[in-house]
């Protein structure tokens, strides 16, 4: 029994950032990376299993560039022993239904019987690319999840979902599924030192989209939007009116006179 | 200072592995030409100039050599950085530095006098107002930026330790009761203005002026007597009033003023008698941890139905052995656990309340310097973080125990080990080591900071230590 665990290496910006000359995201000067913190509970939710059973496997993969296996190595000192990273140059700003085509097919290639995602990253916040994993996968999907009770090799799952005012929803959802998770369904752990160590020499495949079997037509097709611009929006123009009660008012009427065009 | 010796190898091991972290701490007890050796990896990128330039832990000595960087982006967020040395501020404010990084010089606490005098503020009001805020900003300069300050930027001035009572007298003829209550509340206040703030038709002044050190006692009982509730329950803090005109208040309609004498030095023992009885929980809390309070009273808020109320006793440093005792077996927790922290916990407490497993119990006796070093080490394996950090934070926590820590899987507890004193030289080298770049540099930092690796402190090793191979 497999779990697959996409996870993301997420974008942090400086305070005083600036943008590419193209005007389609940040300068990456002014980028740190980290990991997305939802992916450590959708992890954390798939080891647990893993450890309270025989004979389930845990894969974390990524879709990235060479610095995004970093998370990979971040996944593996807590547990598992292989991951799965996909790059090709052409990705670069690729969507999330098109990441979501890769991610499924890396699903299909090693056989998983269920994959998590966190329900979102921090730095885009689409929120959809596991929603589009099921859809490519044509399965079943539960999203924001913050309770789980799954037996490895079960029919069923079920599900616990926080809603508006506290309100839990339950329900059950056929298996194989995917599950996004939600921050707090459990308490993710640090890795040890010695897992660290040991995460260094634990085998990470590389592959290309070709290598999985989709082909840059493939994933042209599934690009569902376009980046057309990132900007600052300007600055608002609020002022804090001081003084006396009187001063105020006189300040206020001049503001009004502005606007209308008669100061 | 570090052995050159040591240091050179310091060095060395930094540009061997290009390490940044490790060449940041390094840099700040290197020599000219090492540092020339380090530069190439510290200023390795921007992203890493920029992350050090804003680094709460970055050393002065880097900051300094990053105040020379061409790029404006990063000699701002120097200027900004509240460990700027004086000079590195001198020459951040100097020939083409920009604006935001004048406001940044301007606002800084470092900032040297001469500087603050000569920036152009009269040209750039953010640069004004930044000054206003600065409590360094000598008194002719406060003087002159009051001619045209806004009135937000007054207040800073009302507030500058350096206002004296010239230009508090200029301040307080602002309409602004806040304006005014900041001018009541200065030490410099003249006397004259202290008699018309305690007329005052504003609360807000009269209650700053009751909270004013130097607001005599004469002003202090008059305010005790105050409509408001606020006004009197600051007033009752002064130190000045005498304890015999405490005991009205004790009987005061407002909670706040009670619960603000509950916490008063020197209270009378009839006014604590009536304080233990208080109605409101807080007023026998706040009495419960103050100093002044005797047995007998201390006997009875412990019995107190209120846990925090018993956990405040708990934490009086007046609590006897046989109240401690008493406390130790207290139904709450978190009661026991006050127990726990105190150095002076009874022997028969300590070792009922070191078989505990409830996480604040075993946090405080994890900080406790007489827990047993068995203990100790049970603590310091568990599975809970903030426990095993509870060890780390005991200074009598020996070397065999820490050395137990050196792997915990939280990085922020191994960067706070770096810190403690047991921990060998040795021991901080094998950290220098450790995945994470904070610990790393933490534990650099504090090899340097020891000169060279040495024996522990005698009181907190253990018998098996062994000494440096330095």
């Amino acid at each position: 029994m497999k779990i697959l665990v996409p996870v993301k290496q997420v974008a942090v910006l400086d305070e005083d950032f600036e943008l590419r000359d193209d005007g389609l995201d940040a300068d990456p000067d002014f980028i740190d990376h980290e990991s997305n913190e939802w992916d450590d509970y959708s992890y954390e939710t798939a080891l647990q299993i893993m450890e309270a059973h025989s004979g389930v496997e845990v894969v974390p993969m990524t879709v990235g560039p060479e610095e995004a296996e970093e998370s990979l190595r971040r996944c593996l000192a807590k547990g598992g022993e292989r991951a799965v990273r996909v790059w090709d140059d052409a990705l670069a700003g690729a969507g999330p239904a098109t990441i979501a085509k890769l991610i499924a097919a890396v699903a299909r290639r090693e056989g998983a019987d269920m994959v998590f995602a966190g329900t979102l990253s921090a730095d885009h916040s689409f929120a959809m690319t596991g929603i589009c994993v099921a859809a490519e996968l044509a399965w079943p999907h539960v999203a924001v999840v913050t309770h789980l009770e799954y037996e490895p090799g079960a029919a069923k799952a079920t599900v616990q979902r926080e809603l508006e005012g506290g309100l839990v929803e339950k329900l059950t959802v056929d298996c194989p599924a995917v599950l996004t998770i939600q921050l707090g369904i459990n308490q993710p752990r640090y890795a040890s030192l010695r897992g660290v160590k040991q995460a260094k020499e634990k085998p990470v495949d590389e592959l290309t989209p070709a290598d999985l079997g989709v082909s840059g037509e493939d994933l042209a097709a599934s690009a569902c939007f376009r980046l057309r611009r990132m900007f600052k929006p300007a600055k608002g123009q609020a002022e804090l009116i001081e003084g006396t009660a009187a001063e105020q008012a006189a300040r206020l009427a001049t503001i009004i006179k502005e606007l209308k065009g008669a100061a | 200072m570090m052995p050159v010796d040591a240091l050179a190898r310091v060095v060395a091991n930094a540009v061997q592995r290009a390490d940044p972290f490790l060449a940041a701490a390094a840099y700040a007890a290197a020599g000219e030409q090492d540092r020339g050796r380090l530069e190439p990896i510290l200023l390795a990128s921007y992203r890493l100039k920029r992350q050090f330039a804003e680094a709460p832990f970055a050393p002065p000595e880097v900051l300094r050599r990053l105040a020379a960087e061409p790029d404006r982006k990063i000699r701002l967020k120097v200027a900004r950085h509240p460990a700027t040395p004086p000079e590195v501020l001198r020459q951040l404010a100097g020939e083409g530095a920009c604006v935001e990084t004048l406001e940044a010089v301007a606002r800084h606490r470092n900032a040297p006098t001469e500087v603050l005098e000569g920036m152009p503020w009269r040209e750039h009001p953010g640069v004004r107002d930044a000054l206003c805020s600065n409590p360094r900003a000598p008194l002719a300069l406060l003087r002159a930026l009051a001619e045209c300050a806004p009135l937000a930027a007054l207040k800073g001035i009302a507030n500058s330790p350096n206002a004296d009572a010239g230009l508090l007298a200029r301040l307080w003829e602002s309409p602004d009761p806040y304006l005014r209550a900041q001018v009541a509340a200065h030490r410099n206040c003249p006397p004259a203005i202290m008699e018309a703030a305690e007329r005052d038709p504003e609360p807000a002044v009269r209650r700053m002026l009751a909270a004013n050190p130097a607001a005599s006692m004469q002003t202090l009982l008059g305010l005790l007597g105050d409509e408001a509730a606020e006004v009197r329950a600051a007033a009752v803090q002064g130190a000045s009033v005498p304890a015999e005109e405490l005991s009205d208040l004790a009987a005061d309609p407002s909670s706040q003023v009670r619960r603000t004498e509950a916490r008063r030095a020197a209270l009378p023992a009839a006014v604590v008698e009536r304080l233990a009885c208080d109605p409101d929980a807080w007023v026998r809390r706040w009495l419960g941890r103050n100093r002044c309070v005797q047995e007998p009273v201390l006997a009875r808020l412990a019995a107190d139905a209120e846990l925090e109320v018993r956990r405040a006793v708990s934490r009086n440093p007046g609590c006897t052995p046989a109240l401690l005792d008493r406390l130790a077996a207290d139904p709450a927790a978190w009661v026991r656990a006050g127990v726990a922290l105190r150095p002076d916990i009874p022997a028969g407490a300590l070792a009922r309340l070191s078989a505990e497993e409830d996480p604040d119990v075993a946090s405080a006796i994890g900080r406790n310097p007489n827990t047993a070093r068995e203990v100790l080490l049970r603590i310091a394996a568990s599975g809970n973080a903030d426990l095993r950090r509870a060890v780390i934070l005991n200074r009598a926590a020996p070397r065999e125990v820490l050395r137990t820590l050196m792997e915990d899987p939280y990085p922020l507890n191994r960067v706070m080990l770096t810190e403690h004193p047991a921990l060998a030289g040795e021991d901080l080298e094998i950290l220098t080591e450790d995945p994470d770049p904070h610990v790393r540099f933490a534990a650099l930092r504090a090899l340097i900071r020891r000169g060279r690796p040495e024996r522990p402190a005698a009181a907190a090793d253990d018998s098996s230590s062994t000494t440096n191979p330095e």
